[in-house]
C-alpha cells in the first residue's frame, strides 16, 4: 500500500527533489571544498540514492526533470561569453591553444576508442565513451551524433571529471612541466569542468587556459563528430 | 569580548557563504534571451540540416555577433554566468542513467571505470607533454632570434 503510494509520486516531486538535493550539495561544498565534496558527486549520489529508495523508473524520473536537461541548450550557447571575454588572450596565444586542443582531442578520441575496444565493451557503450574527456553538454551531443547513448556519456564524463582532478594532481608531481600552458591544458583537456576549477587553484593563467582548452576541445569534437562517426564504421 | 566579536563575524561569513551557495540565479531576462537564441539556432540547424546541433550553432553565431559588435556583451554577461554556474544541475537528469541501465553496476561498469582511469592518464600526460614541448621549442627559436 505505502509502496504503491510512493511509486505514484507526481513528476513534479522529482524536479523539486533534484533542485533541493542540488542546493544541499552546494551548501556542503560552500563549507568544505574538496574533490569528494563536489556538488557534482554529492548531488548525483543523493539523487540516485533517493530514486533507488523510492523505486522510481528512469522514464518517470525524467518526466519531472527533463526541463532541467533542456537548459543544457542555452547553457551551451552561454559559452560564447567567456570565449568573447578572452578574445585577446586567444589572439595572442592561438598557436599553443591550437596545438593543445588538436593534439589532446586526437589522443582522447583514439585512446578512448582503443581502450573501449580492448575491454570488449558493447558497440553502443564504446561510442558513448569516445568523448568522455570533453565537457558534458558537448560529450552528450557527440555521443548521440555517433551512435552512442548520451546518458551513459553524461555519467562517464562526470566520473572522468571527478577522477581526472585526482589523477591530474598526481601527474603534476611526476611530469616535468615548466609552463603554465602545459599545466592548464592537462586539466582542461583531461578533466573538463572539475579540472578547470582545479587549474584555477594553481593560478589565474592555468585556469584561463584550462577553461579555453575545455570549450575549444568541446567545439572541435562536435564539429569533428561526423568524421568520427565515419571513421568508426 | 573581542573573541566573541571575531566569532560572530566568522558566523556571519559562514552564513553569507551558505546564502551565496543557494541563492537563486540572477539575470532572468538575460537567461530568457539565451533561451530564445537557442530556440532560434535550433530551428535554423533543423531547417538547414547542418551536421551541427542547434546549441553549438547558437554559440558560434552568438560569438560572431559579439565579435562584430552587433550584440553588447553586457546584455548577456550575468545570464550566461548564471547558466554556466549551475550547469551541473542541468545534467543531473542525464546522470541518472543507472536507473535505466542496471548493467552499469556490474562488470560493464568496472570496464568503463578502467577506460576512464587509463584513458584520462594517457590524455593528460600526452597533452601536457606536447604543449610543454611546443612551449620549449618556441622559447628556443625565440632565443635564437634575439
Amino acid at each position: 500500500m505505502t509502496l504503491a503510494a510512493l511509486t505514484n509520486l507526481p513528476p513534479a516531486f522529482w524536479g523539486i527533489a533534484t533542485l533541493g538535493l542540488y542546493g544541499l550539495a552546494r551548501l556542503i561544498y560552500a563549507r568544505k571544498r574538496r574533490w569528494w565534496s563536489s556538488p557534482l558527486l554529492v548531488a548525483w549520489l543523493a539523487c540516485l540514492a533517493l530514486a533507488f529508495a523510492l523505486r522510481v523508473s528512469y522514464a518517470d524520473y525524467l518526466r519531472g526533470t527533463s526541463w532541467l536537461l533542456s537548459l543544457l541548450g542555452p547553457a551551451t550557447v552561454a559559452f560564447a561569453l567567456p570565449i568573447y571575454e578572452q578574445r585577446h588572450f586567444i589572439r595572442r596565444h592561438w598557436p599553443v591553444l591550437a596545438v593543445g586542443v588538436l593534439a589532446g582531442s586526437t589522443v582522447a578520441i583514439v585512446s578512448s576508442w582503443l581502450l573501449a575496444k580492448s575491454f570488449s565493451l558493447p558497440p553502443d557503450l564504446e561510442r558513448s565513451l569516445v568523448a568522455h574527456s570533453i565537457t558534458t553538454p558537448f560529450a552528450m551531443t557527440v555521443a548521440s551524433g555517433i551512435g552512442g547513448i548520451p546518458q551513459i556519456a553524461a555519467v562517464s564524463t562526470a566520473v572522468t571529471g571527478l577522477l581526472g582532478a585526482v589523477i591530474g594532481d598526481g601527474l603534476l608531481k611526476y611530469l616535468p612541466l615548466r609552463s603554465s600552458f602545459a599545466r592548464g591544458a592537462l586539466f582542461g583537456m583531461g578533466a573538463h569542468g572539475v579540472g578547470v576549477a582545479k587549474a584555477y587553484e594553481l593560478g589565474q593563467e592555468e585556469g584561463s587556459i584550462a577553461g579555453l582548452v575545455m570549450i575549444l576541445a568541446g567545439l572541435t569534437n562536435v564539429a569533428a563528430s561526423p568524421l568520427i562517426a565515419a571513421a568508426l564504421t | 569580548m573581542t573573541s566573541t566579536l571575531i566569532h560572530l563575524s566568522r558566523v556571519k561569513t559562514k552564513i553569507a557563504l551558505a546564502v551565496d551557495a543557494i541563492a537563486p540565479p540572477k539575470g532572468w531576462p538575460q537567461i530568457g534571451l539565451l533561451i530564445a537564441i537557442w530556440w532560434g539556432s535550433d530551428w535554423l540547424a533543423r531547417i538547414t540540416a547542418l551536421p551541427m546541433p542547434g546549441s553549438a550553432l547558437g554559440m558560434v553565431l552568438l560569438l560572431l555577433a559579439l565579435l562584430s559588435g552587433w550584440v553588447n556583451p553586457a546584455w548577456l554577461r550575468q545570464g550566461s554566468a548564471s547558466l554556466l554556474n549551475h550547469m551541473l544541475l542541468f545534467f543531473i537528469p542525464a546522470m541518472m542513467a543507472p536507473l535505466g541501465h542496471r548493467e552499469l553496476f556490474g562488470l560493464v561498469g568496472l570496464k568503463i571505470l578502467g577506460v576512464i582511469v587509463v584513458g584520462t592518464t594517457i590524455i593528460m600526460t600526452t597533452t601536457a607533454l606536447i604543449v610543454e614541448f611546443y612551449y620549449r621549442l618556441r622559447l628556443k627559436t625565440r632565443g635564437a632570434e634575439a
